[in-house]
């Protein structure tokens, strides 16, 4: 009797862990349970056992694979950025160097302007970021809170621009960018090869003051009620009260655009045509043509590259995980 | 001399123009200090960069004007500079070949530099030029750069793998090419024949030697009609074809690139090679392990042609130092500067008063052939979008999936519409 | 005192009874109140978006009727461009390479993310370290990605080719035949995005409710067929919403074109985006570009209010 019951109620607590033998296995227990003998019962559960662990086993060397498989290829790369060009070809292969060097390093930092695409795709990708963070938090306050004439259409006509792709408006906002820069004053700031024409059109996603009013939505609204009926303006709630409470989501936020922006690469690549304003996606790519392919400073860069960003990700992976979910899931 | 009428008053102007040039360089001189040129240009060389600067450090210093030079590479080129010429802030001084310079030029991009050219104060440079060179560059009578170089193409030996399989002469037609590539190659150890067919690797630059042997070409000479279906142009690309798919000679399309195939023959992996003589340069730096030579790419019925694009140095129209710039295009196309240059890349010189072979006996046979079966590529607004059409019939064909007829076709057909576009 | 309350309350009424006149004219002075707070903290975005963006749209649309317009002049063609993009046969096998593309990678990607999903979701133990590796792929943009896997899948000295060989194959040609360009780039992308869509089916199954899934155990109910009766149905407004994000994101595909194949072999990994990239910048022939860009903002524009619907019926659907 003990033993029979035992059966269903293990597989509720093994967490979904149960297979298809042991559903077999749980259904004699429970038609047969009377009937079954102390012995029958333990082969049972010993089966189940071992088939608990092949399951297990099975399921922890899929998901191993896939590790290796993404990744695989970013630490293979340590091989061929420590290697001449020519060992790539060598038969047998030479998975690890024979003769490290640190020649494609060398090469990098003299003969390209590595450094300088470096601190480019910084200050790039860090305007945005902050352009972004502001502006959106600001807008997604006033969709949230604040009631005005034409509130909805304009939030839906944003909205609608969620999924634009550079692609598809290089060209007009290239011609945009280029008259802004024709303009006095403002055109010493805004222009093709500057910091200013680079960031603000890269700026201008509706997914961060999407996200930013959903999350003020979710906030308590008596401490805004509470703050309105002391007299304080919007500027200063938005300023004492919501602002605090959005550093999670603005964290979030960062993240997210932090990682979409220096990853692009159509629009850097038109919009800043000289190495004072180019940046690491387009130069390294550049490492990549006619007459200057060396695949060991290709591998070189692209190590260099990753790893700055990896080390980050593992202190924050957190957020990360947050950031990249929330394109998606907080909708 | 004839127009002087006497000896003391030719010697009279002769101190005149003395004179005059060390007014017009000192009044240069003046003129452009503090100016700054942007200089753009596609690389040669992984060392371009560094070579430029030291190349430049002269005229800086002479002219007092500063030139900040960026390399453009060659894949992102053609947007890099559509965003340049369109923008606010123009690169002043450009590398641009055949096929690019009326394209831009055509669409306002670049100074037309004739009456420069063939103005009095360049004359001397100017008779330097052959007429044959600069025609192939001057679109309804608008030249958009100085010539500078024209990029032939050589074919690399490996004369050890010859050796070893007994073939003692470097193949000069097809058939030869064939049947030696066939006796030495082992694939996948050693290849007999590569040349690049793809769109990425300008696969159009080493084929159209080809078609011209054959005795076509891919438009008619007056830009009218395509003849991209014709017979000459069919029968070339058939070769090419054969050369993967039938004979198997050449790797199949995609397992080497051309920088791969480089490597290939670099590892003496590869018996024959297509490629720029701008390698000479390289192999003889790094010591390749075996023997090699170039020799002209093989011909068709006796006919041997030497095709090639013309680099020039084009001035920006929205460059607001044409003046200094025309003084940076004289420089870059002078004389001295093209032998320097051409010492280290290996292209031929678009004028006939540069020795840049230095010595270099390969480089003296492939500056031989190209002065006497030059058959360069004429510029035009379209010649870009044809070479196009052509060569993605050519890497469709060369995958060994589209019959030749049938890839050649299509391209016609595209073709036919581009040039009956206005 | 309490005298003074009433008194106080009776003004206060007095003042909240008006005249519609004066409620008119009460109520359009707070709205304008408002709406004056309201632009102080909308200006920044809105305009940013309206110069940056939406005048670009429209700028765009406008463009697809003319041709020149970056070099050269702009010149007023009416529907030449659109019938000729309409025609054009590269744009055709551009469209169908995006077509294909599109599906086998979303089908790929949806169909390995569910699977480790649910083994994640079983599995608890280390999944974190898992999540983190598989989520890895996204730090990389997707240049670096691509260059990556330049390594991988190089017929001469990439790595899956050298494994092949040592088993004495010959090796495979990733990238010069088709279909295999297309496979690898599919290979590629479904590698960067699979860590992303992981975590989105985990934490969609992970909302499913353990009551149900433990109810279909006691019923004996075999794992696929719970997997198929509870776990895919409650899925099902999240996969419907992450079909059409998908597609948005990848009618996109370029970057990987571009490092890897060129839009080669023949035409054979050709993309929407690598079109228009080609024929604005290669060839100028900025008429067909702009008319092409305008053509896949439209499908992109669609494909967003249809993942809106989405959201709306989901959200009806949970309330």
């Amino acid at each position: 009797m003990t033993a029979g019951s035992a059966a269903p109620e293990r597989d509720l607590t093994t967490d979904g862990a149960a297979t298809e033998r042991d559903m077999t296995a749980s259904d004699d227990g429970q038609a047969d349970s009377f009937e079954l003998d102390r012995a029958a019962f333990e082969a049972a559960g010993r089966r189940r056992r071992t088939s608990d662990r092949v399951r297990r086993i099975g399921a922890y060397a899929t998901l191993s694979l896939f590790v290796v498989i993404s990744v695989g290829p970013a630490l293979y790369l340590i091989s061929p950025a420590f290697r001449d060009s020519v060992s790539l070809f060598a038969y047998p292969p030479e998975w690890i160097p024979r003769r490290p060097t640190l020649e494609n390093y060398r090469f990098l930092f003299r003969n390209t302007e590595y450094i300088r695409w470096g601190v480019n795709t910084a200050v790039y990708a860090t305007g945005v970021t902050l352009v972004s963070l502001v502006t959106n938090s600001l807008a997604a306050y006033a969709f949230a809170r604040l009631r005005f004439p034409g509130r909805k259409v304009l939030f839906f006509l944003i909205l609608s621009t969620l999924m634009i792709p550079v692609a598809a408006v290089l060209a007009p906002t290239y011609l945009t960018v280029r008259t802004i820069g024709g303009w006095p004053l403002i055109g010493d700031w805004i222009d093709l090869d500057t910091y200013g024409g680079l960031i603000l059109p890269s700026a201008v996603s509706p997914l961060g003051v999407f996200m930013m009013k959903q999350f003020i939505e979710t906030l308590p609204g008596g401490l805004y009620e509470a703050a309105k009926l002391d007299g304080a303006s919007e500027w200063r709630i938005f300023r004492k009260i919501v602002l605090p409470l959005l550093k999670p989501a603005l964290v979030v936020l960062g993240i997210f655009v932090f990682m979409i922006t220096w990853a692009s690469y159509l629009w850097p690549l038109v919009a800043a045509t000289g190495d004072d304003y180019r940046v690491l996606t387009v130069g390294i790519q550049s490492l990549n043509g006619q007459f200057v392919t060396n695949w060991g400073v290709m591998g070189a860069a692209a190590l260099l590259t990753i790893v700055p960003v990896t080390i980050v990700f593992l202190f924050f992976q957190k957020w990360f995980v947050q950031a990249s979910m929330a394109g998606a899931l907080k909708q | 001399m004839k127009i002087f009428r006497s000896r003391s008053l030719s010697v009279g102007a002769a101190i005149l123009m003395v004179f005059a040039l060390v007014a017009a360089a000192c009044g240069g001189d003046d003129g452009f200090e503090g100016v700054t040129l942007k200089f753009a240009k596609a690389p040669h060389g992984e060392d371009e960069a560094d070579n430029m600067a030291q190349w430049l450090a002269s005229f800086q210093e002479e002219t007092g004007i500063t030139v900040e030079h960026t390399i453009v590479p060659w894949d992102e080129l053609e947007a890099t500079y559509t965003a340049n010429f369109a923008g606010n802030d123009v690169y002043d001084v450009t590398y641009q070949t055949s096929t690019h310079l009326t394209l831009f030029g055509e669409l306002g991009a670049f100074s037309d530099v004739t009456s420069r050219f063939n103005g009095d104060d360049y004359s001397t440079d100017r008779s330097h030029f052959p007429d044959s060179i600069v025609n192939a560059s001057v679109y309804k009578d608008n030249l958009y750069g100085v010539p500078f170089i024209i990029g032939t193409i050589a074919m690399y030996a490996n004369l050890d793998l010859m050796a070893e399989a007994g073939i003692t002469e470097i193949p000069a037609t097809g058939e030869e090419l064939v049947a030696a590539a066939k006796a030495i190659q082992n694939p996948p150890d050693v290849w007999g024949f590569y040349t690049p067919t793809t769109v990425a690797d300008f696969g159009w630059y080493f084929n159209l030697q080809n078609v011209h042997n054959f005795g076509g070409d891919i438009v008619s000479d007056d830009f009218e009609s395509a003849t991209i279906d014709s017979g000459p142009v069919r029968n070339a690309t058939q070769y090419a074809v054969d050369l993967i798919c039938t004979h198997e000679v050449q790797p199949r399309l995609g397992q080497y690139d051309r920088e791969g195939a480089i490597e290939l023959f670099k590892a003496g992996k590869l018996a024959f090679l297509l490629d720029e003589p701008s390698r000479v340069a390289v192999f003889e730096e790094e010591g390749l392990p075996f023997d090699w030579d170039i020799a002209q790419p093989v011909g068709n019925n006796g006919n041997i042609s030497q095709f090639s694009t013309t680099g020039h140095w084009s001035i920006a129209a929205k460059s607001e130092n044409q003046d200094a710039a025309w003084e940076l295009v004289k420089f870059l196309s002078s004389a001295d500067f093209s032998q320097t240059y051409n010492e280290r890349y290996a292209f031929v010189p678009a004028r006939d008063d540069v020795d840049s072979t230095g010595g270099n006996e390969k480089l003296a046979r492939n500056f031989e052939w190209a002065m006497t079966t030059w058959d360069g590529l004429v510029t035009h607004p379209k010649i870009n979008g044809l070479l196009d059409e052509y060569v993605k019939a050519l890497e469709a064909a060369t995958t060994c999936d589209t019959p030749v007829a049938e890839a050649l076709a299509e391209a016609q057909a595209r073709a036919e519409d581009l040039l009956a576009r206005g | 005192m309490e005298g003074s309350v009433a008194a106080g309350a009776a003004e206060e009424w007095a003042e909240l009874t008006l005249s519609p006149r004066q409620y008119r004219q009460r109520a359009r002075r707070y709205r304008a109140r408002t709406s004056r707070r309201a632009i102080g903290f909308l200006a920044p975005y809105t305009a940013i978006w309206a110069v940056f963006l939406a005048f670009p749209v429209g700028w765009g649309v406008w463009l697809s009727f003319n041709t020149g317009g970056i070099l050269g002049t702009r010149q007023f063609v009416g529907f030449e461009n659109w019938t000729r993009a309409w025609g054009d046969t590269e744009i055709r096998t551009a469209v169908r390479n995006t077509a294909v593309y599109m599906v086998i990678a979303i089908a790929v990607v949806f169909g390995l993310a569910i699977f480790l999903a649910s083994l994640l979701n079983k599995h608890r133990r280390g999944s974190n370290f898992f999540k983190l590796a598989l989520y890895f792929p996204l730090l990389a943009p997707p240049i670096l990605g691509a260059m990556m896997w330049f390594f991988m899948v190089h017929f001469d000295f990439g790595v899956l080719n050298l494994i092949l060989r040592q088993f004495g194959g010959a090796g495979i040609n990733y990238l010069g035949e088709n279909p295999n360009a297309l496979l690898t780039i599919v290979a590629v992308e479904v590698w960067r995005g699979l860590g992303f869509w992981v975590l989105f089916y985990l934490a969609g199954i992970q909302a499913v409710p353990e009551e149900l899934l433990a109810a279909g155990r006691i019923d004996g109910a075999k794992a696929w067929r719970r997997f198929a009766r509870i776990t895919v149905p409650t899925l099902r407004p999240l996969l419907l919403f992450a079909l059409v994000v998908a597609i948005i994101f990848n009618a996109q595909l370029f970057d990987s074109v571009q490092v890897l194949t060129e839009g080669g072999p023949a035409l054979g990994t050709a993309t929407v985006v690598w079109f228009i990239f080609k024929r604005m910048f290669a060839f100028q022939d900025t008429g067909l570009a702009f008319a092409t860009s305008v053509g896949l903002l439209l499908v992109i524009l669609a494909a967003t209010l249809l993942s809106f619907w989405a959201l709306a019926k989901r959200q009806a659907r949970e309330a």
